[in-house]
């Protein structure tokens, strides 16, 4: 399975791809904010993780725009962000991201996450 | 009455006073200074005379009360609101600190223990495969806790790119007096790159109960879609 992860710092992206080599997916696509993360959007990526707050385009709106794509309308969008706000994680939820991690995470937690959402189970969109 | 005579004497006596203190006024050097003199000479000059005088001094008492009403307006540029963001700064700067603090000392702790690992390698060939691996599968766990360490980073930088953003808030608050004292001073804008969005909240302490709020969210509306 192939992944794109998305985060304006690069420490960060580094950081998740390793988490997810640990558990054991190796094949992931990187990008530096949301414009150029759906530029790197195609029928290949079978997951999404991706941060909030970013130049360009945030994770939102990019959520949003993949969500308005044909072949974005049942990848599963997984938000990595500091924003713990109710009202930020209802208006995540509500541009199509399928659950939500808060930095700082632990592998484990990453892993629980994804592996619910590739099982179909706790995908809120 | 007195006789004309007499009043003419004291006239004259008086006269004669008077004339004898501007000599001494003279003789001491307490005389206007020349820029002063030259004023008034000038004022003197002009159609108006002392009447120019009066309207140049009330246009002297109204620039005068201008500035008052800027030096008030000015203090409020930096009251309340300005003072709050200091406060703001400081805290996150003590939260940068301790989030570096806490990353640096797990990251040691983490190396310390990996390390402690490596020095088994020497006698590996004494284990067997089952400690091999379970040595291997310590040793890969501690170094990737080490990179997990390393989010503090991330986080940290969030929290002093809002403290650039309250400075740069404060540094238009401190130019705007500057410009009503000096309004030839200017300070030029150095910072030209579009601001990245940032979180206010940002915080290294988020800890587990702001996630568990998220994974409450996510599954009452994993209940609602699925009933």
């Amino acid at each position: 399975m192939k992944f794109l992860v998305v985060d304006d710092s690069l420490t960060m992206r580094r950081i998740i791809i390793n988490a997810l080599q640990r558990i054991g997916y190796t094949e992931a696509v990187e990008a530096a904010d949301g414009e150029e993360a759906l530029s790197r959007f195609d029928s290949s990526i079978g997951f999404i993780i991706t941060d909030w707050n970013m130049p360009s385009m945030n994770g939102v709106d990019f959520a949003r725009a993949v969500r308005a794509t044909p072949s974005g309308q049942s990848v599963p969008i997984l938000m990595v962000t500091t924003r713990g706000a109710k009202e930020d994680i209802v208006h995540a939820v509500e541009a199509g991201v399928n659950n939500y991690i808060l930095k700082p995470f632990t592998p484990s937690v990453l892993k629980e996450k994804i592996d619910r959402l590739l099982a179909g189970i706790g995908a809120a969109a | 009455m007195r006789p004309p005579q007499e009043l003419l004497y004291d006239s004259e006596a008086s006269l004669r006073l008077v004339d004898h203190a501007i000599e001494e006024l003279s003789a001491s050097g307490a005389e206007l200074d020349r820029e002063a003199r030259g004023f008034l000479e000038h004022v003197m000059s002009q159609p108006g005379g002392f009447a120019e005088l009066s309207r140049t001094l009330l246009r002297a008492y109204a620039e005068t009360v201008g500035i008052v009403i800027r030096m008030r307006e000015s203090s409020g540029m930096l009251d309340g609101a300005g003072i709050e963001k200091l406060e703001q700064m400081h805290g996150r700067l003590n939260e940068v600190s301790e989030a570096t603090e806490t990353a640096t000392t797990g990251i040691l702790d983490g190396m310390a223990r990996a390390i402690a690992l490596t020095e088994k390698f020497d006698d590996i060939t004494s284990l067997s495969e089952a400690e091999r691996k379970q040595m291997t599968a310590s040793l890969r766990e501690e170094l990737s806790g080490v990179v997990n360490h390393l989010q503090f980073q991330d986080i940290t930088s969030q929290q002093l790119r809002h403290i650039a953003n309250l400075l740069a808030d404060m540094r238009q608050r401190i130019s705007q007096v500057v410009a009503i004292f000096a309004p030839a001073a200017s300070f030029q804008k150095t910072d030209a790159s579009a601001p990245v969005p940032i979180d206010p909240a940002v915080t290294e302490l988020i800890g587990g109960d702001l996630q568990a709020v998220a994974d409450e969210i996510f599954a009452i509306r994993t209940e609602r879609k699925t009933a």
